[in-house]
């Protein structure tokens, strides 16, 4: 997976591998922006509060923006799915949307791994567990898909 | 006379413009995951900056911890914020 731009189109292809990952934690959080509850730690960093000094004010604020800024993420996340393929093609567009939907899965996997400014991937990922680990190389791959796609679309 | 008196009433207006239209930004704030080269690419997107001053401002949230990406009426940065939590930035409100 490495995307490239062939003339209007953002061009990529994945191995069945990788579109399984893909398509399981996009689907992932998708599902917590619909359902999850606003005292879990992704879906605040998902939604932060505009004011944070003032609860009552961001509370007014998120009940007029939050309901479309979930449909936009949740969409976002339907053109990923919509469009992954062995070989993915996109137009600018649906290259942005696949932009906001990665980067909201590297959001939820960071704060659920609970990196910082001083985490060391290759470290990281020596001393996790399975799991951990697992999730440790979903975050570099998902780093290195959105750093792709970015090129890509600066290319012209 | 009238037109003395008209003077103040139109500095207060000239001057509640100006309050309303000034003084709120919006600001970005420093997070381990956003890697550089999104935070640019959004702030040229979403405010037309040119790369070298998306570039700036990344930098600024990224080694200051925050920087202000736009000035304006308290709605319009509150708009701006909600765009930049559409992309995923940690972004808030405040007055200037």
């Amino acid at each position: 997976m490495t995307f490239y731009r062939k003339g209007d189109e953002i061009v990529a292809t994945f191995r069945p591998e990788e579109i399984d990952v893909l398509r399981m934690v996009v689907t992932e959080v998708s599902g917590l922006v619909t359902d999850g509850l606003r005292a879990d730690p992704v879906v605040e960093r998902l939604f932060p509060d505009i004011y944070p000094d003032n609860p009552v004010e961001a509370a007014e604020l998120r009940r007029y923006t939050e309901d479309d800024l979930k449909q936009e993420k949740v969409d976002a996340a339907a053109v990923v799915l919509d469009t992954l393929d062995e070989r993915t093609v996109l137009t600018e567009d649906q290259a942005d949307a696949w932009l906001r939907a990665v980067n909201d899965v590297r959001l939820a996997l960071g704060t659920r791994l609970e990196i910082n400014d001083d985490f060391d991937i290759e470290e990281e990922y020596e001393d996790a567990d399975d799991e951990r680990g697992l999730q440790i190389s979903v975050y570099g791959y998902l780093s290195y898909l959105q750093e792709s796609l970015i090129d890509s679309l600066r290319q012209s | 006379m009238t037109g003395t008196q008209a003077l103040p009433a139109e500095a207060t207006e000239v001057e509640e413009v100006f309050e309303a239209d000034r003084p709120w930004i919006t600001v970005v704030h420093n997070d381990p995951v956003n890697l550089m080269s999104y935070v640019t690419w959004v702030f040229q997107k979403l405010f037309g900056y040119s790369k070298e001053k998306a570039e700036k401002l990344m930098l600024d949230v990224h080694h200051k911890g925050r920087a202000v990406v736009s000035h304006g009426a308290k709605e319009r940065m509150e708009f701006d914020a909600t765009r930049l939590h559409g992309y995923g930035l940690w972004a808030t409100v405040e007055k200037q």
